[in-house]
């Protein structure tokens, strides 16, 4: 069978680049078609800034690597055009269950409250997810957007300059250079752009082994997330199951430190560790098998010069709560909006500083939450296991134990509490959407609200007049007006307007709110949004 | 059933019976402590350790010593081994830290309790002291322990109410008729 990661998706072919006696100078290349370079890569074609990706590959990645994928960034896919075939091929879940050796000790719903496009978590495999990509980006490339990807075109040498980056970049024939105004580097953990700018990571690296299966099979088990905590087909290690599409499971094993990864990876090793677990007259097929360690660490800065990472290039974390290539489309969404103003010279460059800011922030939440759901699953003490173990024996009866339980704790939108860009607030507001906080969504008029937000900035109206546009020094904010009763259900007035009897948000192109009044105030709303293009410092 | 079974089963409920009131101890200790440090959330670290009345000079001084002493006290239970080197610790000022950590030495003495039986209740355990090795019974160890916080804890109460923080009840627990909301989660 020829699978969809075996096919070449985007063969190499010649570029006039290639032939050109400069070097070509684009406005932006991104290094790495992985889920992180094409959403950036889309996104910057969106707002018809010229891009160009390179991947030393030529195919989606190997095996389905990254497989949950949270709300937040399905609603990030949407803005991108690109959400809906995902939801539609993915297994959608929101309940998990823990096991504690043989007993069931605990479930848990992630599903959150009504009113809301997408659901908590989709599984999907990262070939499934790519390949969407690449057709969303065929699909741009038909519109004539400005986007390209070149396969089998491997960066080998970045020289970053005051106002630029020199690149050279191998392929099947032969070298050529390139030139790029920014380079946003998407090339995963291992990121050979990272290698090449002798940067380095902080953090933690963890120092155990993980078997992934994946396994086509006929299995009735419920869509659910499930997890043990030393069970008896693993004794003293954890294990997890979850569904993917096409009767695909995967199967994670914690193996310990003090293994032979080459041996514990061959067929005739893993096939009797899977029967353990599923019984052993269990009919299944091995599609990919893996096996990983990881780290929970970042770069100290994403932005250097005019070269920035985003994704596994810039932080990295362990699976436990899938916050990896969930926070990597969470990068792009931050920085492609800032990019876009500084390129057009609206906003200077010290704005994609926030981006540090914001990401980094968001890098560490990520971090401290993989690493307690770690340290949780693997205690690296007596004393962390004796707690360890008497949560979750505690957890199956005492209902207070239950918080405590640590399976990984499931990756939520970040907010940029403190972000430079964020300007003022209102009483009597929900705190969920604060300046900084990610739109919650709503039903409103018979569609969703965040289907009507981003791309730009937008003035969203909730009982409350505004001008239909207004233009700040070049920058246009475009008004979404709203009624608390276009969302009978009551949520649009419990999630934005509290105890307020109309509210005026400013909202950022990622859909963050950028500052919000109780009424609209021309002034104020002018001076917010040159916070949020960096045009002012905070006061 | 057979009647060896029945027999059985009567007893293990006569036995759990018995080991109730060190499991609700150990249940009461852990929401009453999670209690007083809700109180505390949002009290900054200054306050934290500023000079109170008390057989402890600060609020801090005082909940950490319920901590180190719940931890001496588990370890030795435990079997863990350290023995006095459980007391070669920081002392920790921020409420919010000791309190998770005060949270993981109240899941551990649950534990110990649920798994209790009358064979475990009778068994010894060598407590190092200052001067020497003491061997001291399970019931008594559970029982000082019990005594110990509950002591302490009334000492915060007061230290909490000076540093003008309304002190919650601590005692609402075990009756139907004043059960606190927040104590069902720490009964099955």
């Amino acid at each position: 069978m020829n699978r969809i990661f075996e096919t070449p998706l985007y063969p190499y072919r010649r570029s006039p680049d290639q032939d050109a006696a400069r070097p070509v100078r684009h406005p932006v290349v991104v290094v790495g078609a992985g889920p992180v370079g094409l959403a950036a890569a889309i996104d910057l074609a969106l707002h018809d800034v010229p891009v160009i990706v390179l991947d030393d590959n030529d195919k989606v990645s190997f095996g389905s690597r990254a497989i949950c994928f949270a709300k937040r960034p399905l609603e990030i896919l949407d803005r991108l055009g690109c959400g809906a075939p995902m939801v539609e091929k993915g297994v959608t879940w929101n309940l998990g269950k823990v096991y504690f050796g043989e007993r069931r000790v605990y479930g848990f719903n992630l599903l959150p409250e009504e009113g809301h496009k997408r659901p908590a978590f989709i599984n999907l495999q990262q070939y499934h997810f790519e390949k969407y990509l690449v057709d969303r980006v065929r699909e741009l490339e038909a519109e004539g957007r400005p986007i390209e990807i070149r396969g089998r075109n491997r960066v080998t040498a970045v020289e970053p300059g005051a106002d630029g980056v020199r690149l050279e970049v191998e392929t099947p024939d032969g070298p050529y250079r390139l030139e790029a105004d920014w380079l946003v580097a998407c090339d995963g953990a291992g990121s050979p752009v990272r290698a090449m700018m002798g940067l380095d990571f902080v953090g933690r690296v963890f120092e155990d082994n993980f078997l992934i299966a994946d396994v086509r099979m006929e299995a009735d088990f419920p869509t659910e997330r499930w997890f043990w905590f030393d069970p008896p087909f693993n004794k003293g290690q954890s294990a997890l199951l979850h569904k993917q599409p096409d009767g695909i499971w995967r199967i994670d094993l914690q193996l310990g430190w003090d293994i032979d990864k080459d041996r514990e990876k061959k067929p005739e090793n893993v096939i009797p560790r899977l029967k353990a677990m599923l019984g052993k007259d269990a009919r299944f097929e091995l599609e990919w098998v893996s096996i990983y360690t990881f780290q929970c660490r970042r770069m100290e800065r994403f932005r250097h010069g005019r070269v920035v990472f985003a994704g596994d290039a810039a932080h990295q974390v362990s699976p436990f709560g899938a916050r990896g290539a969930n926070s990597g489309l969470q990068d792009t969404d931050n920085l492609v909006w800032k990019l876009k103003l500084v390129l057009d010279g609206l906003a200077p460059e010290s704005l994609l500083d926030s981006y540090d800011d914001e990401r980094l922030h968001g890098a560490d939440e990520n971090i401290r939450n993989s690493t307690r759901s770690t340290d949780f699953i693997t205690p690296k003490s007596e004393t962390s296991r004796r707690f360890r173990d008497a949560v979750l024996d505690l957890s199956e009866s005492f209902a207070f134990a239950r918080p405590l339980v640590n399976s990984g704790r499931l990756s939520v939108p970040c907010t940029y509490d403190g972000s430079p860009l964020n300007g003022p607030d209102a009483d009597d507001m929900p705190a969920r959407t604060r300046p900084g906080s990610p739109a919650a969504d709503a039903p409103v008029a018979g569609g969703w609200l965040l289907d009507r937000l981003g791309g730009g900035f937008q003035l969203l109206t909730i009982d409350r007049d505004a001008p239909d546009r207004l233009d700040v020094d070049g920058v246009e904010i475009a008004r979404v007006a709203l009624a608390s009763d276009d969302d009978p259900s009551g949520g649009l007035a419990e999630r934005y307007l509290g105890a307020a009897s109309g509210a005026v948000y400013l909202m950022r192109p990622d859909q963050h709110v950028a500052a919000r009044w109780p009424a609209f105030d021309e002034g104020a709303v002018r001076a917010a949004l040159r916070r949020a293009v960096g045009r002012e410092a905070s006061a | 059933m057979k009647p060896a079974d029945a027999d059985s089963n009567a007893k293990s409920r006569e036995e759990g019976a018995a080991m109730q009131p060190y499991r609700l101890m150990a249940m009461n200790n852990a929401w009453a402590n999670a209690r007083l440090y809700g109180a505390l959330r949002g009290l900054s670290a200054a306050a934290f350790t500023a000079a109170r009345p008390g057989f402890f000079p600060s609020l801090a001084a005082t909940l950490n010593h319920i901590h180190e002493v719940d931890l001496y006290y588990l370890d030795a239970l435990e079997r863990g081994g350290a023995g006095r080197a459980v007391y070669d610790r920081p002392e920790i000022d921020d409420p919010a830290a000791l309190g998770a950590l005060q949270a993981e030495a109240d899941l551990r003495l649950a534990r110990f309790c649920q798994a209790l039986d009358p064979a475990a209740l009778a068994e010894t355990r060598v407590t190092a002291r200052a001067d020497g090795a003491v061997t001291e019974r399970v019931d008594a160890l559970l029982l000082h322990l019990f005594q110990h916080q509950i002591h302490h804890r009334g000492q915060a109460h007061v230290q909490v109410q000076h540093a003008g923080i309304a002190p919650p009840q601590l005692d609402e627990f075990y009756l139907d008729y004043d059960r606190h909301p927040t104590a069902a989660p720490y009964h099955r």
